[in-house]
């Protein structure tokens, strides 16, 4: 931030801390011992992580008959969680990168964590192919290109399902060096401050002799930009890879044109949805709520209600085209949706995406917190419920009414879904213990404190080198300006 | 690892706007600056100091680059080419062509932007030196907290103690002493 | 800071450019006319490409002034009256929609003719929809609002410069937020009713959002020629290499989301294979439309993205203005191919001969060029009606003190 910048913007730190104290308060939850609040949120989420793991182990033991699955719904809770989970993983690296390009500063509060719960929903995305596989410890290793003995039988390219395979894994690389890239001056700062010899040595290890140089950070600023740039088509790429499974099929109601970057739309809806049950909780537990302020928090409103509106946009040009195509299929595919024996679920999907968000057109809303996490929960419900919508209706009422469907998931499917959440929460609430939940350098850098001349300069100091009069115009704004 | 541990004259400010205008000072007046260190990425403290833009976009491309290929090659062998000596398997599948390359784009894609960013990643490494139980070599107190410091080569040319402790003090330094290196 | 840091920037279009204007709009009537007398199907073709043309540059401005106030843009402030003078046209492209389709209906849309949708099902059923009345009413409501919209956003601003109120600012907010809400819906509508219904029984869910992707790429084209042309003549000197960088970045960024809509559409369609799909692009890959159909990608996303992607090429002036040019001949190729292999094909229902493409002539030249004049003229007074850059803007600082 500079003199230039206009008065309307808010500060996007509040009560103007010192460098010092931005890194005290960030650091603080990693070096005290846990509350007993953190440790009854750990227990349950260890807990149900271990029964999500149990039933997984049961289904390994029995095979997968233990799913409610029948042989018109061949996907039912499987893929649905595994799209649900990828989405929520897509408003991480839309905040790391998306805004970084865009230069939206508010971002640098919230990157951290929505980054960890990008990798994190990813690894959850990632369990139900694999579960889905039946017996993943012979199929995990098929679907990767490598020489071998079979003939020699490679994977087909052709396959949307294997382009999901290379999305996925590169996208979990990529979000993975990304987050390590953004942590390591963060993790330098942890280093220099800890108080044990044994924190000293990991955080030493893991900043990996990190030491402030401007020489680094220059090269440092230019790969940070540069992952931004590979990131942002990635994201993209990804859950339109995703939809692919689907639209690339001759079935209606998954081949439609529009759902790559309607799918891309809905992931962002649900993963802004999750960061803010996320922070809203954070930010009170670790009392950071002058790092993320509630400006944070409506500005994620108003992306909800902007990809809201185009997920709605895209449920209307479906039902428009399915009525114009003239196709009696899809005709019958949408009005099964909307008056069905699935009708719930679709309208509950349409409530929690497209007409409840609509709140957020009110700033009164978009400001009270209680309303925000009430929100951001029914739309992570409303998310769940698209790709439910999306998978099983289209499948439970096929071309043959001999082979109609119903289908009801069994307690190992809720138990796995709930497992999913168990390993979220648990590696979420790990991160708050380990890593700086906050990025420090980056909120340092948008903070008014350094750059507001509390400290003293020395009268004498414009004549020695600073006068703006000797300067060129661009050096002298290069001397003043500082805007990141 | 037997480098010759060097001393030099740190000057440690409290705001960026000093350091920037004391760079400046330091770089004008031809003293030999070692490297400056600061908490975050300050902007313009490149210009100041006269840095180079990194080269590190070169080595990303050439990353890019290099994935592409390797997706095509691989891609292209795999599926569209037999022959005694080198042979995939090419098997018709939903009667799209051997080398359908509307489907290969994703995965080209993918691996494109995978090499590119795990290349630029590693180049950030060694562009840098950087590696897991590197120790630190210029210890300066408070430059990953709320300190921003100015490192100058006393061997260096143009040296001039005199002009170089002015010339922080009057740009606001709050500390100007001789730091040794560790490692 | 809400005292003015800068004088207003007045601005008269210079005779020159008059001259060039009215020179294309004179020739440009000359061949539509010639056209019009020798293959009336072609000219109306070539008059809808120019009419939607026209309006999707204007449009995709509109979008862009209406981006900047929602994302509370900083850096922009000193190129946006360039982008909010394009808007004027919007009611001038309505105009020239509104004759072209108006006389050529029956040369341009197979189900404006009651005989061909007696014999037709899937005509008839779409009949509730495509009905030249409703076409009509359509037309109007939705140009109507994207002309109310952009012009209230523009007098919003243009009366900050008097006043220096602040609450321009909120309302330009708050008005973008509701435009693009009304464009998004419209735009879906406005798309299939001027251009996929050419092939009535063709449908295509993205086709909305690749038409839109198509404007916003020309609608920053052509802004950024503008801006280069009134700084290179000095009319602008607050727009520095900064300013053009951040042009040319959204030039490279939305011409490869152009070029993500066109592959996913396309590849989609070509993996499923279905024949009620496939055949819209069967016809495109027919022949001599193949090499268009090709360069198509080639010009609108390849070149512009290996130009613009190293940093110093996205800060020059020259490459800059070779890049939008070279986009909005891309843009021309585009609507080319989707209107004229529709047309060519149903004027080939009536003589058999005429329906061996490409075509390109007086009747694809004419009413573009007329249009482009026009264009010319109703934008250069548009930028004259206020000062060059909104001087009293409360991101105005920003703007001129931006860097990289």
């Amino acid at each position: 931030m500079s003199s230039h910048t206009s008065h309307l913007r808010e500060p996007l730190v509040v009560g103007n801390p010192t460098l010092a104290q931005i890194s005290d308060d960030v650091c603080a939850p990693m070096e005290r011992k846990p509350s007993g609040l953190w440790w009854a949120a750990f227990s349950v989420a260890f807990t149900v992580m271990i029964i999500g793991l149990s039933a997984i182990g049961y289904e390994f033991y029995t095979g997968i008959g233990v799913w409610g699955l029948n042989k018109t719904i061949g996907w039912g809770f499987d893929i649905t969680n595994f799209v649900f989970w990828v989405g929520i993983g897509h408003a991480g690296t839309l905040i790391s990168a998306i805004l970084f390009l865009f230069r939206q500063k508010w971002r640098t509060s919230i990157n951290r964590s929505a980054e960890a719960m990008t990798l994190f929903a990813v690894i959850c995305a990632a369990i139900f192919p694999l579960i889905h596989m039946g017996r993943p410890w012979f199929g995990m290793l098929w679907v990767f290109p490598y020489p071998n003995l079979r003939g020699p039988l490679w994977v087909n390219f052709r396959s949307p399902l294997l382009w999901d395979v290379f999305a996925i894994s590169t996208y979990f690389t990529i979000s993975a060096v990304f987050w390590f890239i953004g942590l390591i001056p963060d993790l330098a700062t942890v280093r220099d401050r800890a108080g044990t010899r044994i924190r000293k040595k990991i955080y030493g290890i893991l900043s990996l002799g990190w030491s402030g140089s401007n020489r680094h950070w220059v090269h440092y600023e230019t790969v940070y930009m540069l992952l931004a740039g590979l990131a942002t088509p990635l994201v993209l790429s990804v859950h339109t890879i995703v939809s692919m499974d689907f639209a690339t099929s001759i079935m209606p109601g998954w081949h439609t044109t529009i759902f790559p970057p309607y799918f891309v739309a809905g992931a962002i809806f649900s993963g802004f949805a999750m960061v803010l049950t996320l922070l809203i909780i954070t930010r009170k537990v670790l009392n950071i709520e002058h790092l993320i302020t509630i400006n944070h928090l409506e500005n994620m409103c108003k992306v909800i209600v902007a990809t809201g509106m185009m997920v709605g946009l895209a449920y209307a040009t479906e039902f428009l085209i399915a009525w114009y195509s003239g196709s009696n299929y899809e005709g019958f595919t949408f009005i099964n949706r909307a008056k069905g024996p699935y009708a719930w679920a679709y309208w509950t999907m349409v409530s929690c995406n497209v007409l409840s968000p609509q709140v957020f057109w009110f700033k009164k809303m978009r400001t009270s917190v209680p309303v925000i996490f009430v929100m951001s929960l029914v739309v992570n419900v409303g998310m769940w419920f698209e790709r439910f919508v999306i998978i099983v209706t289209s499948l439970h009422r096929d071309y043959l009414p001999s082979s109609w469907a119903m289908y009801s998931p069994t307690w190992v499917e809720y138990t796995t879904l709930l497992g999913t959440f168990g390993i979220f929460f648990t590696a979420f609430l790990v991160f708050t213990r380990v890593l700086p939940v906050i990025a420090i350098g980056e909120v340092k850098s948008v903070s008014q404190f350094a750059k507001k001349g509390h400290a003293k300069v020395h009268p004498s100091a414009s004549a020695s080198g600073l006068d703006p009069e000797a300067m060129t115009d661009d050096e002298a704004d290069g001397a003043l300006e500082v805007s990141p | 690892m037997s480098r010759e541990l060097k001393t030099f004259l740190v000057g440690v400010f409290e705001e960026e706007d000093q350091i920037i205008a004391a760079t400046r000072a330091v770089v004008g007046a031809g003293l030999p600056v070692h490297d400056c260190f600061t908490p975050y990425a300050v902007h313009g403290l490149d210009h100041a100091q006269k840095l180079p833009r990194s080269k590190l976009t070169y080595v990303c491309f050439g990353g890019g680059l290099l994935g592409f290929l390797t997706a095509i090659t691989l891609q292209v062998y795999t599926q569209g080419i037999e022959t005694p000596l080198l042979s995939g398997w090419p098997l018709i599948i939903g009667g799209k062509p051997f080398i359908p390359l509307p489907a290969f784009v994703p995965v080209t894609f993918e691996l494109t932007v995978l090499f590119g960013g795990l290349i630029s990643a590693a180049g950030l490494l060694a562009f840098c030196r950087l590696y897991p139980g590197k120790k630190v070599p210029l210890h300066i107190d408070g430059v990953t907290n709320d300190r921003f410091a100015i490192a100058l080569d006393p061997q260096g040319q143009g040296w001039n103690e005199a002009r170089a402790r002015k010339l922080l003090t009057d740009h606001g330094a709050i500390e100007v002493a001789y730091v040794g290196e560790t490692a | 800071m809400s005292e003015n840091p800068l004088a207003p920037v007045p601005f008269t279009a210079p005779a020159s450019i008059r001259k060039v204007a009215l020179g294309l709009c004179g020739v440009g009537a000359l061949l539509f006319v010639y056209a019009l007398i020798a293959e009336p199907w072609r000219a109306w073709s070539g008059g809808l490409l120019a009419a939607y043309y026209s309006i999707s540059v204007a449009i995709g401005a509109g979008v862009v002034v209406a981006l900047m106030h929602v994302t509370k843009a900083g850096w922009g402030v000193v190129v946006r009256r360039v982008p909010e003078a394009m808007t004027a046209w919007l009611p001038y492209g309505l105009l020239a929609l509104l004759l072209v389709t108006g006389f050529g209906m029956h040369s341009l849309y197979e189900w404006s003719h009651p005989d061909l949708v007696a014999e037709d099902e899937l005509l008839q059923h779409k009949s509730a929809l495509l009905n030249v009345p409703f076409f009509f009413a359509r037309m109007v409501l939705i140009l109507g609002a994207w002309t109310l919209l952009t012009r209230k956003l523009r007098r919003e601003s243009i009366a900050q410069d008097t006043d220096g109120d602040e609450k321009h600012t909120s309302a330009n907010l708050r008005w973008s937020a509701i435009f693009l809400v009304v464009f998004g819906l419209t735009m879906t509508l406005g798309a299939l009713d001027w251009l996929m219904s050419l092939e009535p029984h063709w449908f295509s869910t993205m086709f909305g959002v690749y038409q839109f992707a198509g404007a916003h790429v020309a609608g920053v084209a052509v802004a950024t020629l503008i801006t280069l042309w009134l700084k290179q003549n000095g009319h602008l000197p607050q727009v520095t290499d900064n300013h053009l960088h951040d042009l040319g970045k959204m030039m490279f960024a939305f011409s490869t989301f152009w070029a993500y809509i066109w592959l996913s559409q396309f590849l989609l369609i070509w993996y499923a294979n279905i024949p009620e799909e496939t055949g819209y692009f069967l016809i495109r890959e027919d022949g001599a439309w193949m090499a268009l159909f090709g360069l198509n990608v080639l010009v609108n996303w390849t070149i512009p993205f290996f130009v613009l992607l190293p940093r110093p090429n996205k800060r020059s002036p020259r490459v800059l203005a070779g890049v939008a040019i070279l986009l909005l001949c891309g843009h021309f190729l585009d609507v080319y191919l989707q209107i004229l292999p529709a047309t060519a094909h149903f004027a080939g229902h009536a003589d058999p001969h005429a329906a061996h493409g490409p075509f390109f002539g007086p009747a694809e030249v004419g009413a573009f060029a007329l249009l482009a004049g026009a264009f010319l003229i109703v934008v250069f007074r548009a930028l004259g009606q206020a000062s060059l850059v909104p001087t009293r803007d409360p991101y105005l600082g920003e703007s001129l003190h931006h860097h990289q």
